[in-house]
């Protein structure tokens, strides 16, 4: 009957399979089944369908429902024999469970560095009060037109107290500048780098703790705080030296210490051992304006300038467009404007990088983000070893679990137990690695280069990242093995039958296959870094800086210091080890200020371009090749008035379309007429991460900021006792500051250098836990395949063809996974060069080279495990067939 | 002995179990019901009060008659149990009793005059 083929609807069915007791399924299925076709034969299919529908649903009730296994009462005595069997197959199979082990411990180890080094990157200014409050407001400079000039960090005199009264919601305001000079106290004299003119407004914005002393005077005449250990350096203590004296041998002026401060921690973006009273800033700088007058000026940079506000920052983004526009209208300048961008203090160490930062490693953001990523990845690693293992061990465990399903145990019960044991692994690999940080410690802070936060054990936020992982490695990882293994029925492994499905091989090969793409990706990006680096380092900089160093101007008020400085350079130049001393204003690597220039057919616009004071060495001394025209002269008298040598660049932007056509060229600036003598190549005055600035030198020999040193290769340290021993004579108030220029030029690329180190260290740990999985792996796969092996050994098979089957499945799986990660880390990798100027065209090597030098240590982890095997005499692999 | 309360519907499917004698079922009762007294209780319902009647021990039941319309399923018949066929009388007694009682009723008219 025709009839008997309309089926209701499978859905309600299995719905009613799903909850259904087996007690009532039959026989209710079978009712619903009869009414079903008897409906038919009255009303349409849909209505049939429908009322089937609905007697499912109603068959809903209680009694109908499956039982839910009562909870067993003998859990806790289970658990205890889970942990016991635990433990003994862990002695059994001792290598099985240490590579595992392994793999989850070096992943561990490397979360808890990572988030160590993530968390202390992230920790930079929070420790001030209230840090969430605080901003500050840099300035860029742009034309009329829209052109940039320049961007900046720091911002102007006058913007403090501008933003304080103008704009409403600005609770407090501050700004300083920071400067370097030398001070001294009876015998004691310093250099200090981190000196901040500034007032007390400072602390309003940064409730740095006072240790003794009115910090509210600072900003009156002659006065200054100093910090703790500076405090300790002049004085030998750091208490009841409040009225004390400090000497500023700048101008040679007394200031009061009115108060200690506690020293600034390292995680700051910036450094203050002396806040110095900026009343006296005309002076310093010598311009003849009262302070007054020259805190409403808005003509200078450098004033880092810090507000403290509750509004949020979209809100005081809104305000700060209106100040800006007031601000421009106020003071209407036709050749610029300036705009006022505000930086939440918590985003500036990690991501601010302006020219005149007052840290030179900002910036750090991008690495922080890789590491993080880096060390899901090396965690995943870590679980799909896990998982690989495990489940390649279930043939081991299914006597077993047969035999307990026998005894009546059911799948939730082994679920449960294989639960346990991976949870006992994760929490034993935990101990392991808390352990292991712990002991290389200093390692760590070594390899980081910076005090790291030690909060080892009270650190919430890294536990809770810790547990999260167990809880994920435990369970999930260890999920899918417990559900395999669960599902493994009795008899089929009881009888004997029983061999690993083929879905189980495929997967397991899945898993290493990805394990090894993440490995050669890691290694292919950084070996795309490293040879950037290097690139970038070894870059023909135009310039030596090889055996070269570079002292500082000494700070003295003696009228005769000048005399006394050439009579220095003299004596260096007599030296024999000496090849040659050069004075300039700057070195390579230090920003030099800028000044504009009108080139005489183009009147309208003006030029901007870089300084540079040097004498007629500078250019020998830096090995720094002049394409056109000549060097300065000491005996040409013309050159010390008006002659100027440009590099590359400037001839560029001046408009010469060769830098033949700029000689005997005059430019033009403020009123005077300079000539250009000569043209120099573009050496890389600043990082060779940014383009060359244009640059004009002028002839100065006599008023350097810095001397520089050239001297015999390998003679570094007795150069430096040599010049130490010279300048002390000369000049005793003014403690020898001194660079080799090499050190200091790279440490430009600090950051690159950090994350070269780092990634290189971690793929390293990533490809360990990879090749860890694959031994596993593999003297399991060879294992299995015993007999097999015995049975083509007998056929007639060498050795070595042995090994070649074996070796040959693994190549495979390799491949896979070098053709896999190749395009992506060649999409990474490109959009990553993007953010260098320069970029080294990277060759396919770095894509092919990784690996193959993975495949040959996989193979020979391969061939060195199967050898045993391979060459193993077939009886006694088939003598239980 | 203490009879334990019976439902007005359990008390119906038990009547109706009864008068079908060997041949009641889930979907045999279902109909028996509707037919007598146009309710029409859904199986769901039905099947639980089985299930009530069952576990009181009122009713026995075995397997059996799997036929092609149910999809090769069984069947599975239900008859009284002793035990249910004296509750049933109880509960019978019972009510004649107490309606016999009330003045004014068609049994009774002979008490008005």
């Amino acid at each position: 009957m025709s009839e008997l083929n309309q089926k209701p609807p499978r859905w309600a069915d299995r719905l009613l399979e799903w909850f259904c007791t087996d007690h009532y399924l039959e026989i209710i299925q079978g009712d619903l089944r009869e009414l079903y076709q008897k409906r038919l034969k009255n009303m349409s299919r849909w209505r049939c369908n429908l009322l089937y529908i609905k007697d499912v649903l109603d068959i809903f009730r209680p009694f109908a429902l499956k039982k839910i296994t009562p909870v067993h009462q003998n859990n806790t005595i289970m658990l205890k024999n889970y942990f016991k069997v635990s433990m003994r197959n862990f002695v059994r199979n001792k290598s099985y469970a240490l590579l595992n082990l392994g793999g989850l411990i070096i992943g561990m180890v490397s979360v808890i560095f990572i988030t160590l080094y993530v968390q202390n990157e992230k920790s930079y200014d929070a420790h001030f009060a209230e840090s969430e409050k605080i901003m500050r407001i840099r300035h860029d400079l742009f034309r009329p037109g829209g052109e940039l000039i320049y961007s900046r960090a720091s911002g102007l005199p006058a913007l403090a107290g501008a933003l304080r009264e103008k704009l409403p919601g600005v609770e407090h305001a501050t700004n300083f500048y920071q400067i370097r000079s030398s001070f001294r106290h009876d015998e004691n004299a310093f250099i200090e780098n981190n000196v901040l003119l500034a007032d007390s407004t400072f602390f309003d914005v940064f409730a740095q703790p006072i240790i003794e002393g009115d910090k509210n005077k600072l900003g009156l005449p002659n006065t200054v705080i100093i910090s703790e250990s500076t405090a300790q350096r002049y004085f030998g203590k750091s208490r009841g030296i409040i009225g004390k004296n400090l000497v500023f041998t700048g101008s040679d002026t007394s200031y009061e210490v009115i108060a200690i401060m506690e020293d600034l921690p390292f995680n700051t973006h910036f450094e203050a051992d002396i806040l110095l009273s900026n009343y006296h800033t005309p002076t310093i700088f010598g311009r003849d304006t009262d302070h007054q007058t020259y805190f409403n000026s808005w003509g200078t940079t450098g004033w880092f300038t810090y507000i403290k506000t509750d509004l949020s920052l979209t809100e005081f983004n809104e305000r700060l467009e209106i100040f800006t526009n007031e601000v421009n209208k106020a003071h209407k300048d036709q050749r610029s404007y300036g705009v006022f961008i505000a930086q939440p203090l918590s985003e500036i160490y990690l991501t601010s990088k302006f020219r005149d930062e007052l840290n030179k490693t900002n910036g750090n953001a991008s690495l922080v983000q890789f590491l993080s990523l880096l060390t899901i990845l090396i965690m995943c690693v870590a679980w799909l070893n896990y998982i690989n293992l495990t489940t390649a061990r279930a043939v081991e465990r299914a006597k077993e679990v047969g035999l307990r399903k026998v005894v009546g145990s059911d799948r939730r019960q082994i679920r449960l137990q294989f639960l346990m044991e991976s949870m006992l692994y994760n929490i034993a690999a935990l101990i392991v690695a808390v352990f292991l940080v712990w002991a290389t410690w200093n390692m760590f802070t070594q390899f980081v280069d910076k005090p790291v936060l030690v909060n080892l054990f009270g650190n919430i936020q890294l536990w809770g990242i810790l547990v999260t992982i167990i809880l994920i490695g435990a369970l999930a990882a260890g999920a899918y093995p417990a559900f395999v293994i669960s599902n493994l029925k009795p008899t089929v492994i009881i009888s004997g039958k029983f061999k690993s499905s083929s879905k189980g091989i495929f997967l397991r090969k899945a898993l290493i296959t990805t394990q090894f793409m993440i490995a050669i990706f890691l290694c292919i990006g950084t070996i795309a870094s490293y040879s950037q680096l290097k690139f970038m380092l070894n870059q023909d900089k135009g310039f030596d800086m090889a055996n070269l160093i570079s002292i500082r101007y000494p700070v003295s008020n003696d009228p005769d210091t000048p005399a006394k400085f050439n009579k220095l350079v003299q004596e260096l130049r007599q030296e024999s080890t000496v090849t040659g001393v050069a004075s300039s204003s700057g070195i390579p690597g230090i920003l030099q200020l800028g000044g504009r220039f009108y080139t005489t057919d183009r009147i309208e616009e003006s030029l901007p371009a870089r300084r540079m004071f040097i004498d007629d060495h500078f250019f020998d001394v830096f090995d720094i090749s002049i394409i056109e025209g000549r060097n300065f002269y000491i005996n040409n008298v013309r050159d010390t008035i008006n002659s100027v040598i440009i590099n590359e660049q400037a001839a560029k932007s001046f408009g010469y379309e060769k830098p033949a056509d700029a000689i005997h060229q005059t430019l033009l600036e403020g009123d005077r007429a300079l000539q250009i003598i000569g043209v120099v190549n573009n050496y890389a005055q600043v990082s060779y991460q940014f383009e060359q600035p244009p640059i004009v030198f002028y002839f100065n020999p006599e008023g350097a900021a810095r001397l520089s040193i050239k001297f015999d290769e390998g003679e570094s340290a007795q150069i430096l006792s040599m010049v130490k021993k010279k300048f002390e004579a000369n000049f005793p108030d003014s403690p020898l500051q001194f660079i080799f220029v090499d050190e200091f030029y790279n440490r430009l690329f600090n950051n690159d250098q950090q994350f070269s180190k780092t990634a290189t260290a971690f793929t390293f740990l990533a490809i360990l836990v990879a090749l860890l999985g694959l031994i596993g792996f593999v003297s399991y796969s060879v294992s299995q395949r015993n007999k097999e092996i015995g049975v083509r050994k007998v056929m007639g098979a060498s050795v070595k063809q042995i090994l070649l089957l074996i070796a040959n499945d693994f190549f495979k799986v390799i491949v896979t996974a070098g053709i896999l990660a190749m395009p992506l880390a060649y999409l990474v990798v490109a959009e990553w060069q993007q953010t260098y100027v320069l970029k080294q065209s990277l060759g396919f090597g770095i894509y092919i080279f990784p690996v193959i030098g993975i495949a040959t240590m996989a193979l020979l982890i391969v061939i060195g495990i199967s050898f045993k095997t391979a060459s193993r005499n077939p009886v006694h692999s088939l003598r239980y067939e | 002995m203490k009879y334990t309360q019976l439902g007005e519907f359990e008390e119906l499917v038990m009547l109706v179990i009864g008068n079908l004698g060997k041949k009641a079922y889930g979907v045999s009762i279902k109909n028996t019901i509707e037919e007598k007294t146009n309710r029409k209780p859904s199986i769901g319902a039905l099947h639980s009060a089985l299930h009530r009647l069952e576990k009181k021990g009122f009713i026995d039941s075995h397997e059996g008659g799997a036929t092609a319309i149910r999809g090769g399923r069984r069947k599975r018949y239900y008859e009284l149990s002793a035990y249910g066929k004296n509750v049933l009388q109880h509960a019978h007694d019972l009510r004649h009793n107490l309606f016999t009682q009330i003045p004014g009723l068609a049994f009774n008219r002979s008490s008005d005059e």
